[in-house]
Order: structure tokens, then sequence, then C-alpha cells
């Protein structure tokens, strides 16, 4: 009888039992997540489901929450180095360079220019494997298994190209206060330039081969729409909002290092779908590819990290906020420091945390497969998220 | 707030012209000649009542802003919460700063205006203990919510500083939304200048 | 003694043993197949550990299947649990009697052959249903309601184009129906009804559950689908009956459009078993080339498209049979 009245405990955890109770008569709770394939590592939503028609939906994050805020606050300066890449494990380098900057800016310090172009190149290149990544999930998620494999296949080796200045491949902590840890060399230039040539040649084989896929049009146009306001509302940027028709981009709003003296497009389409989020995507890895060839074109000599670069800083007092363009949006590193050896507070601003949050206004009155695509064009990687 | 506002209307491009600078020496220039320009990332920055929030919030929403985020700091009067807003057509940072006292942490819920504030509330809310009156859901987000114990973020008593010392060049009384002051801020809120320069 | 059993009864009951020796071998061929095409459409060696050219992965596969542990989620009919892969698998035996193999190589030569397969396939949803509905899991109720309206839907368009070859060979007997057809391409009925055949193809997939319409379970939404609690033998044999109705739809489809056994110069069962496989390898290529189509999408598909121009097919059948 055992088995009987563990039937009837449908209670479920805190967090169901807070969103049970103004379900509708009638209606399903169904857990997505924090296991299931596509919500990308351990996103749990409560999805309140009428036949497959979604009525409510709320995510429950956490579950691979590491308080980076609060190691930030009992480590030194450079001991913090490693942390912010480990948050998005995808774009591992733009967080990394969110803390080096922020530091450098409280600090007035000064990088070499040959610096900023060896950062520019590699956050390029690591934006690339990060959209590469997300085109191949997404496809995943919509049923289509080959795409994946062809992405992984590009993406090993940008990250053999990356692994020679860095010395990892995925959570790369290669930026410094003051610089880069390592030099690049002619072989690094000479591979990333073979590199791009052959990405140009694949990008055509990925629009033949899948963007112009009948199946995969219907899976994506006109599903999500997420409207410019609700962009603004939520705090929604990257290509979630470019896709909603907004040509907002840090690295020209704001522009921070030499990304002012490139020249690149911002890729923005009006449909405010999935498929207007699909495609800024793909366009967006063809300017990095522009951008990281200009980058190698004008790439000065000189200093790859500053001499006198502080090895053990102590920032005067201040805070300081610096944003930048990551693969899903908006960065931001807010540091606050009391002029002490560790930081008095730092605060990480995740773009993907803002995106997520849209999703359950979004996902109401769709299917669930929609739901499923409308989550893997938010692109969302859940450390981030959680922090 | 003159030097302040001297301070935040600063090009960041400038620095980038700035000669190097041994980092010993950084934090000792910094104080002789406070007026000299030292990135923030704040093209507009102030303190406002906590009474005040919503209406200047309000303001912000009218003039087409969005909330990048909510970040909170434990400080010896209590807490500080920056709310960061960004706008898309004329980018530039506004930060709306709030002190609560430490006693009754309790400040209004923006979500009402910017429904995406409700998880950057849950999340001060889980790090600090800072009550939002009127959030439609305020429960733990990203800790376990049986958690018992104090706010995992909030700091020692001896480890605890004060405005004075964090924002030694601040005025740190709140302006109030309805001045033309703020309404200045709002609308000068730009980092165009620094754009041009660079 | 020999005499106190039927004949009838002996040749069904080592025909059956040969069936499931079929059906068996003809699944441990097919995962291998699948993982090796799978693998070069990814451009990747697919499995190369065991024996080689991993010729011996399905063996190893299906000793970690027998090998796993039998479970029954809680709260589960645990008879009616159990009973839902054997009925999912039995049927797709039964119909192998009907298909003739070679001109002299068929079990049971009946003339309602044809009938006698579709009726037996459509049992499949019934197990489907049961073992989505006793899983006692959302996502396993999930996925069988989605598999009884893709069956139910998909059944009608079927059976309607079947009819349009039916009336052509006015018979229901498979072996007939092969037999009429000639040796050459061009003698086939896919030249005289390619549009038949492109509808049943379509169908075919749609009711072994094969991407682009593998809704039931669908893995990206559904985890798993109806076989989501399903562990060990369980999940196999749902496996298996999966391979198996795909060999007999492939089966139907080669005697329906290809013409069966018929072939020059070798024996009439090579030629059979060369389409059938061909059929199935189309299948396959399918399923790692294409996304998965949304549920409601599926439904327009079949009563928008699909039964609409099978009942073109029909008529336009009919008024040429009938001139």
């Amino acid at each position: 009888m055992s088995s009987m009245e563990l039937r009837l405990d449908t209670r479920g955890d805190y967090y169901a039992r807070n969103f049970q109770p103004s379900h509708r008569e009638g209606s399903l709770i169904l857990n997505m997540g924090p296991q299931h394939p596509s919500t990308h590592g351990v996103l749990r939503i409560l999805l309140e489901i009428e036949g497959e028609y979604i009525i409510r939906a709320d995510p429950v994050l956490g579950y691979v929450h590491r308080m980076h805020e609060k190691m930030g606050e009992v480590m030194t300066y450079p001991q913090y180095y490693p942390n912010p890449p480990r948050t998005d494990y995808l774009h591992a380098l733009a967080w990394n360079w969110a803390h080096v900057a922020a530091v450098e800016r409280l600090m007035g310090i000064e990088v070499p220019e040959r610096a900023e172009y060896i950062r520019v190149i590699t956050c390029e290149l690591n934006r690339i494997t990060s959209h590469l990544l997300w085109w191949g999930a997404y496809l995943l998620d919509l049923g289509a298994f080959t795409p994946i494999m062809y992405a992984f296949d590009d993406r090993e080796r940008i990250q053999d190209i990356l692994q020679r200045p860095t010395g990892s491949r995925l959570t790369y902590c290669y930026y410094r206060f003051g610089g880069v840890s390592a030099d690049i060399d002619h072989r690094f230039i000479e591979d990333t330039r073979n590199h791009c040539a052959v990405m140009k040649e694949r990008f055509k084989m990925y629009k033949s081969l899948v963007t112009d896929n009948f199946i995969l049009r219907k899976r994506v146009e006109e599903i999500g729409e997420i409207s410019l306001e609700t962009c603004r509302k939520y705090g929604a940027t990257g290509p979630v909002l470019r896709g909603s028709g907004k040509a907002y981009d840090v690295r020209r709003a704001e522009p921070y290092s030499v990304y002012d003296r490139l020249d690149f497009n911002i890729p923005v389409y009006d449909t405010c779908d999935a498929m207007g989020r699909y495609l800024v995507r793909m366009d967006e890895m063809q300017e990095s590819i522009k951008i990281i060839e200009q980058a190698l074109d004008t790439l000065p000599e000189g200093d790859y990290i500053l001499p006198k670069a502080p090895k053990r800083p102590k920032p005067p007092v201040g805070d300081v906020y610096f944003a930048l363009e990551g693969a899903r949006g908006k960065i931001g590193f807010h540091l606050v420091s009391d002029g002490g050896k560790s930081p008095y507070r730092i605060k990480l601003r995740a773009p993907g945390y803002s995106n997520l949050s849209l999703f359950s206004e979004v996902a109401q009155g769709t299917l669930i497969s929609d739901a499923v695509s409308i989550l893997g064009s938010l692109d969302l990687v859940i450390p981030e998220i959680d922090r | 707030m003159d030097e302040k506002k001297a301070k935040s209307d600063t090009p960041a491009g400038e620095k980038k012209v700035k000669p190097d600078k041994p980092a010993g020496v950084v934090k000792a220039a910094k104080q002789e000649e406070k007026a000299e320009p030292i990135y923030t990332g704040y093209d507009s920055d102030c303190f406002i009542e906590r009474q005040d929030l919503l209406k200047a919030v309000h303001k912000l929403d009218q003039a087409g802003f969005f909330l990048e985020d909510i970040s909170c700091l434990h400080i010896s009067e209590g807490f500080q919460l920056v709310y960061h807003f960004d706008r898309f057509d004329q980018p530039g940072r506004m930060g709306l700063r709030v002190v609560l006292d430490r006693e009754n942490p309790e400040v209004d819920s923006i979500s009402e205006i910017y429904p995406g504030a409700s998880w950057h509330e849950r999340e001060c809310f889980d790090f600090f203990g800072v009550r939002f009156t009127g959030h439609p859901n305020l429960i733990a987000l990203l800790l376990d919510p049986e958690f018992e114990g104090p706010p995992p973020l909030l700091k020692e008593e001896s480890a605890l500083k004060d405005l004075n010392h964090l924002y030694p060049d601040f005025a740190h009384t709140g302006i109030s939304p309805e001045s033309e002051e703020f309404t200045r801020e709002v609308n000068n809120c730009s980092n165009q200048k620094s754009r041009n320069k660079s | 003694m020999i005499e106190a059993i039927p004949t009838q009864f002996i040749i069904i009951f080592v025909s059956m043993l040969a069936i499931m020796a079929f059906v068996g071998l003809n699944a441990v061929v097919l995962v291998y197949l699948e993982r090796k095409i799978a693998g070069f459409i990814h451009r990747r060696p697919g499995p190369y550990e065991v024996g080689p050219h991993g010729i011996l992965q399905p063996i190893a596969d299906g000793l970690k299947l027998v090998g796993k542990q039998i479970f029954t989620p809680t709260g589960a009919d645990s008879y009616l649990y159990w009973l839902a892969p054997m009925i999912s698998i039995a049927p797709a035996l039964v119909c192998f009697i009907a298909i003739p193999f070679g001109p002299h190589l068929q079990v049971i030569n009946t003339n309602v052959g044809l009938i006698l397969i579709l009726a037996f396939t459509g049992i499949n949803v019934l197990a489907l249903c049961i073992a989505g509905w006793t899983s006692q899991n959302k996502y396993s109720l999930l996925g069988a309601a989605r598999d009884v309206s893709q069956s139910v839907a998909y059944e009608i368009p079927l059976l309607i184009t079947v009819l349009s070859i039916v009336f052509m060979t006015g018979t229901f007997n498979l072996f007939d129906i092969a037999a009429g057809q000639g040796a050459w391409p061009w003698q086939w009925y896919i030249v005289y009804q390619p549009l038949a055949f492109i509808l049943f193809f379509i169908c075919v997939l749609a009711e072994t559950n094969r991407a682009p319409f593998d809704l039931p379970e669908a893995e990206s939404e559904l985890t798993a689908g109806f076989h989501t609690e399903y562990s060990g033998m369980g999940f196999a044999m749902f496996f298996l009956a999966e391979y198996a109705y795909m060999v007999v739809a492939s089966c139907v489809i080669a005697i329906l459009f290809l013409g069966g056994f018929q072939g020059p110069i070798v024996p009439g069962v090579w030629w059979f078993l060369a389409k059938v496989y061909i059929v199935l390898l189309v299948m396959i290529w399918i399923r790692w080339t294409f996304p998965r189509v949304r549920f409601d999408q599926l439904l327009n598909i079949c009563w928008k498209w699909l039964i609409p121009l099978a009942v073109l097919n029909l008529l336009i059948t009919l008024a040429v049979i009938a001139l």
C-alpha cells in the first residue's frame, strides 16, 4: 500500500507548492527540468499546460548557483581571475575581460595597444565558438541531430587556435590587469587567417543545408515574438534585442578597447521571432570574422602586457560599472572598492538572466514544442544565469 | 554633486590618451587631484530618497530607459541599492542610489513598472534580506528556499564601511525626482561626448 | 504422434521461430547501420571499438540492455506496464507471415494479406497508449497522447493510398500484387502510381514514429516520450518493435511499389531484401537530415495535404480504370 501513498503525494517541493495554488481546473502541472534534454543544463521550468498549450510558465533557478559574488569579496583581485570565465563557460573571455577591464578602469591602468588587439581577436574567436555551439544545440532542440557535429568540427579548430596563447580550451583565463598573459605568435595568426577563410565557406554551407530548410523555417518563423517594448521592460540585450529590431550593441554604444577603430556592422532583424534571433547570430559570426581579419591586419607591435602592471592591485576607493558585449548580450561588472586588497562588492550582470526573465511572458499560449524553440533561441547558459 | 558630475561626464576615451602611470602611483595621484577624470561607467549618478523611488523610476521609464540590474551593497548605514539604467537610443548609464536603514530594509518594488526587475529584486532579497513591498512573488530565487541562516552576502560588522568612506566626494542626500536637477540628469544622461572623442 | 499435430500448425510454429530470428537479426543489422550511417552523415567514424569497424557493437548494446536492472516506477500498474512492450512487439511478428519474401518463400499465402498487415500494425498504438498511461509519468502520458492522435490521423491517408493500388490490381493478396509487376523498374507500380508512393512513404514515416515525425518520443520536448520510464529489456522490446515495424513497412513498400521479389538474374529473395534495405536506408538518411516538425504542423500536413491528395489519387486511379 506504500506505493499508493507515494502516488498521492503530489504536493511537490517548495516551488511547485508555490506555483500550484492558482492553477486552472483540468490543467496539468509539468516540471520541465532540472534534468531535461532541452533546458541546457539545470534550468527548471514549471509549466501549467492544457493539452499541449502552456498557460503559465515559471523558471526556477539556482541549481548551479555557486555564489561567485561572495567569492569575489573574500578573494584578492588576482585570485578572482578564474572565476568570471566560469560563469559563462561558452564566452569565457568576455567575462574574463569584464573583470579585468573593470579593475583597469578603476585604477586607470593603460593597456598597451597590442594587448587590446589581442583581446579583440581572441574575444571574437570565442564569440564564434559560443555562437557555433548555440547553433548546434538549438537545432538539436528542434530535432536535427547533424548540425551540432558540424558546429563542433569548426569549434574544435578554433579551440585549437585559442589553446596556443591561452593554454586552455573552454574556461579561458587569459587576460591580466594591464594586458594578456602571453603574446600571440605568427602561427596563431596564420592559423586564424586560414580558419577565417574556411569559416566563410562553411557559413555558405550552413545556410544552404540548414537555414534554408523548410521544416526548420516552419519551426522558427513567427515563433516566440518578443516586441521591442518587452525587451526594454525586461532589460533583454544582445541577439534577443537585435532580433527585435534594435541595433544596440555595447561595442558601438559604449565603445571599449579598440572596437571604435574597427569596421563592422550590427546585424538587425525586425521580425522579433526566433528566426530573427537565429539570423542575427549567424550574421554576427560573419561580422566577428570581419573584425578578426581587420584586427590581424592592423595588429601593432609592442608589449602584450604593461611592464609595470600591478601584480597585486589595490584599486582606489570608488565604484565602477563596466559593460561589454558578450555572446548573449550585455555583460555588466559592478565593482565597489574600499581601497583594500579584495573588492568590497562585486555584482555580475548576466545577460541571460534578463533574457530568461521574459520567457514566462512570451511562453504563454504556445505549444510545448514552441517553448523549447523559444528557450533555445534565447541562448541560455545556466551557470551564467545562476552565477 | 558637482564634483561627481564632473567625474561622470568624463569621457571614457580620454583615459586612453593618458600617459602610462606606474601602478603604485595611481592612487596617490588620484588623491592629489580629485577632479582628474577617472572612468566610472556612470554618465549620471544620483542618490534619491527611498519614498521617491517609484516616481523616479517612472520618469526613467518614460524617458525610454531599460533596467540593467539592481546591485545591493551592505554598508554600515544599512544597505545601498544601486539601480542601473541604460538607454537604447541614446546610450548612457544612469545610477539611482537608494539608502535603506539597517532596522527596516524595505523599499517599494519597481516590478510594476519594469517586470524584469522582479528577478533582480528577488536576488537582493535572497542575498541581503532586503524586502520589496508590492513584489508579486518575493521568494528565494537562487538560494534554497528552505535555507536557514543569515543572508550570505551580509558582511561582518568589522568589515562594514560607510558611505563617506566609499563615496567620499559625493553628496549623499537624495534629490527629488520632481526637481529640475533630476530632469536635467535624465535628459543629459549620455555617453555621446566620450564616444565622439574616441 | 506426428499426425496428431496439424501440419499447418507445425509450419506456422517453425516459421514464427524463423521470423523471430529474422526480426532479431534485422534489428542487429539496423542498429549497426543506423549508427554507422549517422556517423557517416555526422562526419565521424561511428562505432569503432567493438570488433573490426565496430561490427560487434549491436551485440554489446544488446548485452548491456539484457544486463540492466528491470524496474517499475512507483505507483505504476506493473501488470499492464510490462504487458505494453509485449503488445508492441507481438503484432509486428505476426505481420511477417503474410509477406512474400520470394516466389517460394511465404508462410501463408492469404488473399487478405494486406488487410492483415494493416490491421496488426494498428495494434501498436494500443501498446504505446498503455505504456504511456501506466508509466505514471507526465511525459509518457503526453507522448502516448501524441502517438494516438498521430497514428489515427495517418492511418487514413495510408489506407486510401493502399486502396488505389488494390483497385489497380484487384486483390489484397500480397503475392499476387508482387507477381503482377515485372522484373524491371519501369514495370513496377511506382511508375504508375508515383504520387501514391510518396504519400505512402510519408505516412509510413509517421506511423513508425521515425524522424521527422518522431513526436511521441521527441527527446528534446518529452525526454523520451512513452518509453521514458522503461529500462533494460522493456525498453529493448520497444526498440525492437520499432525496427520490426520499419522492416514490415519497408517490405510493404517494396511489394506494393517496387516489384517485391521481382528482379532479373539472381533469385527473388535477394532482390526483395535489397529493395527492403534500400527503403530502410532512405528512412535512416531522412532521420539524420531533417529537424522535427511541430505537432500541429504534423496534423496539418495530414488533414490538409495528405488526405485530399490521397483521395485525389484514388479518384484518378478509379477514373483511369473505368476508362
